[in-house]
């Protein structure tokens, strides 16, 4: 929408008559940019009242300045009331009373809201019959409009509220087996860090995807559980894992970091077919085109796998297949012996699958790259 | 005869007998129908759309003049606030500013003034706008001068359809 300044103020202006403005309008043409809005402006047109002569013989004829019917024109049999709302002078004085209860019900729409004249700017003063029971009305009507988008979102945060307690509980619930998360969900141990600390574990669950969440993740735990319920013990109590993983997993992400490019190199020399035909003085060249190459699949593949929805979901479902892992290392008698709480099992399980999962992109995004480079376009063989 | 009518007959009127130079051509499509018009006005002289008669199609509601009528340009027009497939105008006297004040006359004046003060920040023509707004006034002004000549200027025109 382009509300220019220099634009605005020109046609419905409180003194000279539309004709007029039109044709004057070129005389502000030069001066467009120059002319600050609305202050200066009123003065100006006050001016060209005097210095315009009257070409219309409207002088002292009434013509609405809505429907453009003048008063001669008028059927005499009909009574129709003219007034005179606001300061604005020769065409823009009289109207039709109907006419502008018309344009001043066009502008309010539902909600009575004072009405401006659109040239001078004076409020049109209305009167109409109140009583006690529409005033009323009319506060509750307002009050209930004003307040519908703060109970909106109200209601919507309480339920993304209470789907992330939810789930927070069943986390705790997977996660601990069902006698040490029904103890930690207790009634006795309820208290405000539960309210606090349920719903923030499916948030923490997403951000530990973000490396933005880097810094504040290891202290997001020990800020929520509070002193009481972390002890150094070993094994760890299901508290102290909590407030250690976020380490152990920035821990991870570093030897990753490490070792990445290392990874990259064996998956650059391996597949040697490339650079082997080559003669001595290319292979520099050579080396150099296949970096870039390498960092163009690098970039294609980091965008394609980090999609959001695949991140939300994968975090969210994290719970559930730590569960499963501690299942199946459970079914194992030798690791049931050594680790005896199903909680420990659980968190092993989720680590084991982060683990094998990591290595498995990582293998599944060389073997592309290879791929990909061993891609040529066949010749065509026929006539 | 209704209320729109009446009025529009006047504006007809206005027009003809106070025509505003920069609007060349303002009148309604048929005998028959009111609510069309075709309005044609001349790019300012001295400015970058000089020498361009821009063709203008207009519909008048039912219920005009509570509402504002709906104006677009029908060629291709180089501006920041005109879409340049559309011909779509943006401007707020034909939205929210909109006043019975104003007639078609009026209007179209309007959407000449605005020809020559165009406003880069409520853009449907970005290209033209980002142009303005960087500042490039070299790029823009020969990129509205070619449009203009290219679609507007009535003898390039008729070249440019003959031959292609």
């Amino acid at each position: 929408m382009s509300s220019n300044p220099a634009l605005l103020p020109l046609p419905p202006s409180p003194s000279p008559p539309l004709s007029v403005v039109a044709s004057t309008l070129q005389a502000h043409m030069s001066s467009v940019h120059t002319i600050p809005p609305a202050t200066q402006n009123q003065n100006e047109h006050r001016n060209l009242e005097i210095s315009v002569a009257w070409e219309d013989s409207t002088g002292d004829e009434k013509r609405c300045w809505i429907c453009f019917v003048e008063e001669r024109e008028e059927d005499v049999s009909k009574k129709v009331r003219w007034v005179r709302p606001c300061k604005c002078k020769n065409s823009l004085k009289f109207a039709h009373e109907d006419c502008l209860l018309r344009w001043i019900s066009e502008k309010q729409g539902p909600i009575t809201t004072d009405v401006k004249c659109p040239a001078c700017g004076h409020v049109y003063a209305i009167e109409e019959s109140t009583d006690v029971v529409l005033a009323i009305l009319t506060f509750v009507d307002k009050s209930i409009q004003s307040v519908v988008p703060y109970v909106t979102l109200a209601g919507v945060s309480m339920a993304f509220y209470v789907v992330s307690t939810t789930f927070g509980a069943y986390a705790v619930m997977t996660m601990c087996g069902p006698d040490e998360g029904e103890r930690i969900l207790s009634e006795a141990n309820w208290g405000w860090r539960t309210w606090i600390g349920l719903p923030l574990i499916p948030i923490g669950l997403v951000c530990s995807r973000l490396t933005a969440a880097d810094a504040a993740l290891p202290l997001l735990p020990f800020l929520v559980l509070g002193n009481d319920q972390i002890r150094l013990s070993l094994p760890p109590s299901p508290a102290l894992t909590v407030c250690l993983l976020p380490w152990a997993r920035l821990l991870y992400n570093g030897v990753w970091a490490t070792i990445w490019p290392w990874i990259e190199r064996i998956g650059r020399h391996t597949p040697a077919r490339n650079g082997a035909v080559r003669s001595g003085g290319a292979v520099g060249q050579a080396a150099v085109a296949g970096q870039q190459e390498d960092e163009e699949d690098v970039q294609e593949f980091s965008i394609g796998r980090r999609d959001g929805q695949r991140l939300v979901l994968g975090s969210l479902l994290l719970p559930a297949v730590s569960s499963l892992m501690g299942t199946l290392l459970g079914s194992i008698p030798w690791v049931r012996n050594k680790v005896p709480d199903p909680f420990h099992r659980n968190i092993l399980g989720g680590c084991l699958f982060v683990v094998c999962k990591d290595v498995a992109s990582a293998v599944y995004r060389a073997h592309r790259k290879r791929q990909r480079r061993t891609r040529r376009v066949r010749e065509y063989r026929g006539d | 005869m209704d209320a729109v009518t009446r009025r529009l007959i006047k504006e007809l009127r206005d027009y003809q007998r106070d025509p505003n130079p920069q609007v060349v051509e303002l009148s309604p499509t048929s005998d028959d129908n009111l609510l069309a018009w075709r309005a044609v006005i001349a790019g300012q002289e001295g400015t970058i759309y000089e020498g361009g008669r821009f063709d203008l199609d207009i519909v008048v509601p039912n219920s005009y003049p509570m509402q504002p009528p709906t104006i677009k340009f029908i060629g291709r027009v180089c501006h920041p606030n005109v879409h340049f497939k559309t011909g779509e105008i943006c401007l707020d006297l034909l939205k929210s500013a909109w006043s019975p004040a104003w007639t078609l006359q009026s209007a179209c004046v309007a959407i000449g003034v605005l020809l020559t003060s165009p406003e880069p920040d409520s853009p449907l023509n970005c290209d033209a706008a980002n142009l303005l707004r960087c500042g490039d006034m070299r790029g823009y002004n020969s990129l509205v001068r070619m449009y203009t000549q290219l679609y507007a200027v009535p003898s390039t025109a008729a070249i440019m359809s003959s031959t292609s």
